[in-house]
């Protein structure tokens, strides 16, 4: 079946002082009918532009697509389209929900205008209040007639976050761009709008493209997975694979200092180091600097992505046996680099 | 809770950037507005003609001559002369004296009243805050101009009486931006650390609040000059200014009489009032843009 | 009443005696008083990490303010090495000063924008030790060293030129500027990255195996609390209702709030993901207006008449566990279990044989 989403080397450009910079570097991914994708990744990896890529929702002017294209199934492409275009598929295709909710929300409109206002300016006639009423039913807030009435600040962060889900759903739309949705939540909290979610994929069919730093909801939440690195995928695999069987240094490293109340870990395990400046990339795998088995190809040559059972991994020794032991034995330095 | 390294921008930003330049960032920033830095440069310009004021001045600008209403390029008068022929340039030079004068006295008089009382009501919050900003919005409400009016009729003109007057009127503004400042910073972090590291509270509204609230200040403080030479040129038009002084008002209220013989006694007084008030917005501005750096289009 | 928690044998370093905390706050019903921190006692000994676990409201950020004398108590007292904060000599609170220090989280406005790193950490130099600024500013060169900052490089950069976890480690630097015996952590790592969480928190660590520096970890993140705490205390709308060593209460919870919160946390591994786990309803009741009896009940899947009238008193269980419930022995043995996400029904006891 076609991709419900395809992108396909996206480059996202800042406007720098010093000169351009790629901040998403080459990424393909896709998104089928129901599936719930996560990119995952840390601060700066490229997670967030490449959402806000897809609907052109840049912080600035002075960020761009340079290169690549995104495709939804039935509508074109995203990347080409005009100003107008883009405001048709916003909303009616796409949705999208970030991560704190106060401020998505206008403090001086009632719930159930702002909820609204994505139906009246798509031209849906009548009256929408007990439209509204029953989106913010389906979405487990309690007694929605009154809530029409209510404004953002009487809600808690929970049932901010449930109105926003609500204002993107509205219209139906195929697939959900969730950007770091519960990071602000309390876990509890988090609990409920993450199994809401899970929920609507079911009911609606919904697709969501699901961005997060956390790997606990990654595997909750996921069927597939890319992890980013420095602007690139180090790995796409499917959800139980990525976990078993990480094909990827970072990645594996990731997963080894990832911390869970089940169990106290060994040591405190930290991949050394930070992730590299934008501006001055190392040449190669981008994670070379980091990585405790790079070999002088890994500093001369990017690897593309090779196939892998349930995937693929951007390393050139993702079929070495040495990978699986690649962080043991690894002293960690008390010293951080200018970099880190 | 959240994770949040804004955009990456800051990445860019960071790392590499050797040891920080602060005022080479803040001019950098400064002069990304064209506006702005020829607005600075009028400005340099004007406080530089007004310090020499008497060395280019081409003519003594109280003196007449019988040479009443000339025109601009008169021989020996590059822009005319007045009814009782003083010579418009001279008089244009030494009214900026005036009204530079009066401009930054204003500005820095009201920003130091509004800095005290602001850092106060901000910092401590509570009856203080409430007392204080009660009493600046007093300030507030009474209209300038007709508060000079007033003043000047009941105590006679004078420069100095003028510069008080004006500078009572200016310092609300000042003091809410500085209230407002304080009072959000008075919960950061840095603030709390600076508690727990032993600094007293004093020293920790000086050395912590303050630098981070006197951006806003030297913009509001801009703005006040520039609002301090457009009333004070007011009040002069309407005679109420220092009539041993010359001044662009003053030459305004000379012109009025005579608007359909000699446009030039109006105009030129009235155009470097203009300009200089716009050209001290324009610095405001471009102030407020360099300090309050947020994520901006193009680079 | 909340439990108070099995105190080190040692005298402690730093405890709160049945602390409380009141806010009067102005809202549209008129003024109404907040009880941020009710009751609570908590002891803290040297060399050892004791995390507060709890959500917004649970009052586990105002506790810790207390503990820096950021917020004076309402009712209740703050003792440093025996003697209340209030009651000290000027002396003896220069040196309590010097000794409990914090990290805060990093929010961009935990290290003053306006000054270098340098300058931020030369600050308790100079004003708690009394340093002169040729003396405090080699000293601070030393601490950024310490905390793996190279300071020719780092002592004179601005914060905003710093990621994430070059900034705690700063703030880490800070705290430790003046040799402290305690440093209280407000959700230190929590903003950060995962392998940057993992640094900060081995740069923590080593301080207290080097240096026995105690810590007061507040978060909301259990896996934290299980990789560095000796003692967790779970919180909840300002009381505390489960307190013990770190792995008895995450391991054999005692209390439904902590079962709950466990059940919320997501796990790193998909395997698991399709077992049903208790989940709570309801929002979190706000501080203003906690529901009577048992402050839990109006979300407890386990409530019971007597969780709606009374409150529950404390059970102590011999590994030095304590807990807040009425049914406390069987919540933790599991004879009590949690109704699994999909269920409507009550809870119910199941004998064991």
């Amino acid at each position: 079946m076609d991709p419900l989403l395809q992108i396909t080397d996206l480059v996202v450009q800042a406007a720098g002082r010093r000169g351009p910079v790629n901040l998403v570097d080459g990424v393909t991914l896709q998104v089928r009918p129901g599936e719930i994708v996560g990119l995952v990744g840390e601060s700066g990896c490229g997670k967030s532009m490449t959402a806000s890529a897809i609907m052109q929702l840049f912080p600035t002017t002075a960020v761009s697509i340079a290169g690549g294209s995104i495709h939804l199934r039935d509508a074109g492409r995203l990347d080409a389209m005009s100003a107008r275009e883009l405001r048709a598929v916003r909303g009616a295709r796409i949705g999208m929900i970030f991560q704190d909710p106060s401020t998505y929300l206008d403090p001086l409109m009632t719930i159930g205008r702002q909820v609204a206002e994505g139906l009246r300016s798509h031209g849906v006639a009548g009256d929408h209040r007990a439209a509204v009423a029953r989106l913010l039913g389906q979405m487990g807030l309690p007694d929605p007639e009154q809530l029409l009435r209510r404004y953002p600040h009487e809600l808690s962060g929970g049932q901010r976050q449930r109105v926003l889900i609500a204002a993107a759903l509205a219209l139906e739309p195929d697939l959900l761009i969730a950007d770091e949705p519960t990071t602000a939540l309390d876990v509890t909290v988090q609990s409920e709008i993450l199994a809401l979610l899970r929920d609507l994929r079911e009911r609606m069919g919904l697709s969501i493209l699901f961005i997060t730093h956390d790997f606990g909801v990654v595997a909750e939440m996921c069927d597939r997975v890319y992890v980013m690195y420095a602007g690139r995928v180090a790995e796409r695999r499917d959800i139980v694979d990525v976990f078993a069987n990480p094909r990827h240094p970072y990645t594996i490293g990731l997963l080894r200092g990832t911390l869970s109340p089940s169990a106290r870990p060994d040591e405190l395990f930290a991949i050394p180091g930070a992730v590299p400046d934008p501006r001055s990339m190392p040449s190669g795998c981008r994670f070379n600097t980091r990585c405790p088995i790079a070999v002088d190809r890994c500093r001369a040559e990017q690897p593309p992505l090779v196939e892998v059972p349930g995937g693929a991994a951007a390393c050139w020794r993702t079929d070495d046996p040495e990978l699986a032991t690649a962080w043991t034995d690894q002293p960690v330095p008390r010293e951080v680099s200018d970099g880190a | 809770m959240t994770a949040v390294d804004p955009v990456t921008m800051p990445a860019a930003e960071a790392v590499g950037a050797g040891r920080p330049n602060s005022f080479g960032e803040f001019w950098y920033r400064f002069t990304r507005s064209k506006a702005a830095v020829i607005a600075l440069a009028f400005v340099v310009l004007m406080v530089i003609v007004a310090i020499i004021a008497p060395l280019i001045q081409s003519s003594d600008p109280f003196s007449g001559s019988s040479q009443s209403l000339a025109p601009p390029l008169t021989d020996g008068h590059l822009l005319g002369t007045d009814n009782l022929g003083r010579d418009v340039y001279s008089q244009l030079v030494n009214g900026s004296r005036v009204s530079l004068l009066i401009g930054f006295s204003v500005a820095i008089v009201g920003t130091l009243i509004g800095v005290v009382v602001g850092a106060t009501a901000g910092f401590f919050g509570g009856w203080v805050d409430a007392v204080l900003m009660r009493i600046s919005e007093f300030f507030q409400t009474l209209p300038r101009f007709v508060l000079a009016l007033i003043i000047i009729a009941l105590f006679g003109s004078g420069l100095s009486k003028l510069i008080f007057v004006l500078a009572i009127l200016s310092w609300p503004q000042t003091a809410r931006v500085v209230r407002a400042g304080f009072a959000s910073l008075r919960s950061a972090g840095f603030v709390d650390a600076a508690r727990v590291s032993g600094m007293p509270k004093r020293a920790i509204i000086v050395r912590e609040i303050l630098p981070n609230v006197l951006a806003s200040v030297i913009v509001v403080g801009s703005l006040d000059v520039a609002g301090a030479i457009l009333i004070a040129a007011a009040l002069s038009f309407f005679g109420l200014g220092d009539p041993n002084l010359v001044s662009w008002g003053g030459m305004l209220q000379q012109a009025q009489l005579y608007l359909t013989q000699a446009w030039w006694m109006a105009v030129f007084p009235g155009v470097a009032i203009a300009l200089v008030v716009l050209a001290f917005n324009l610095v405001g501005d471009g102030l407020n843009d360099a300090l309050n750096p947020r994520l901006r289009d193009g680079r | 009443m909340a439990p108070d928690t099995a105190a080190p044998t040692e005298s402690p370093l730093i405890a709160a005696v049945d602390v409380s905390r009141t806010f009067t706050v102005r809202g549209a019903a008129g003024r109404r008083r907040l009880r941020a921190v009710d009751g609570v006692s908590l002891a803290v000994g040297r060399a050892e990490t004791v995390a507060v676990v709890g959500e917004s409201g649970s009052g586990k950020s105002t506790l810790g303010r207390m503990f820096l004398d950021l917020l004076a108590p309402t009712s209740g007292r703050v003792e440093f090495e025996g003697t209340d904060l209030r009651a000290m000599s000027r002396s003896a609170w220069r040196r309590y000063r010097r000794e409990v220090q914090v990290v805060f989280q990093d929010t961009g406005s935990s290290l003053n924008p306006r000054r270098s790193i340098g300058s931020s950490v030369m600050l308790p130099l100079q004003y708690n030790l009394g340093l002169r600024p040729s003396e405090a500013r080699r000293r601070a060169a030393e601490l950024l060293d310490m905390v793996g900052l190279r300071a020719e490089t780092f002592l004179d950069r601005s914060p905003l030129q710093l990621s994430g976890g070059q900034r705690q480690r700063v703030a880490i630097a800070r705290a430790m500027a003046s040799d402290p015996k305690f440093i209280v952590a407000d959700e230190a790592v929590s903003a950060l990255d995962v392998s940057v969480r993992s640094q900060v928190l081995r740069v923590m660590r080593d301080l207290q195996v080097e240096r026995g520096v105690s810590f007061l970890f507040i978060t909301h993140d259990l896996g934290v609390v299980r990789a560095v705490a000796d003692r967790v205390v779970v919180m909840y709308l300002g009381e505390i209702v489960e307190s013990g060593t770190a792995d008895a209460v995450l391991d054999t919870p005692a209390h439904p709030y902590t079962k709950a919160l466990l059940a919320a946390a997501p796990r790193p591994d998909p395997t698991v993901r399709d077992e049903q786990r208790s989940r709570l309803t309801g929002e979190i009741p706000s501080p203003v207006d906690p529901p009577p009896g048992c402050r839990f009940h109006t979300r407890c899947p386990l409530a019971q008449d007597i969780c709606r009238t009374t409150v529950p008193p404390v059970e102590r269980f011999d590994d030095g566990t304590e807990s807040a419930c009425h049914f406390a022995r069987h919540v933790r043995s599991g004879e009590l279990t949690m109704p699994l996400a999909d269920d409507a029904g009550e809870a119910t006891i199941e004998e064991k044989a």
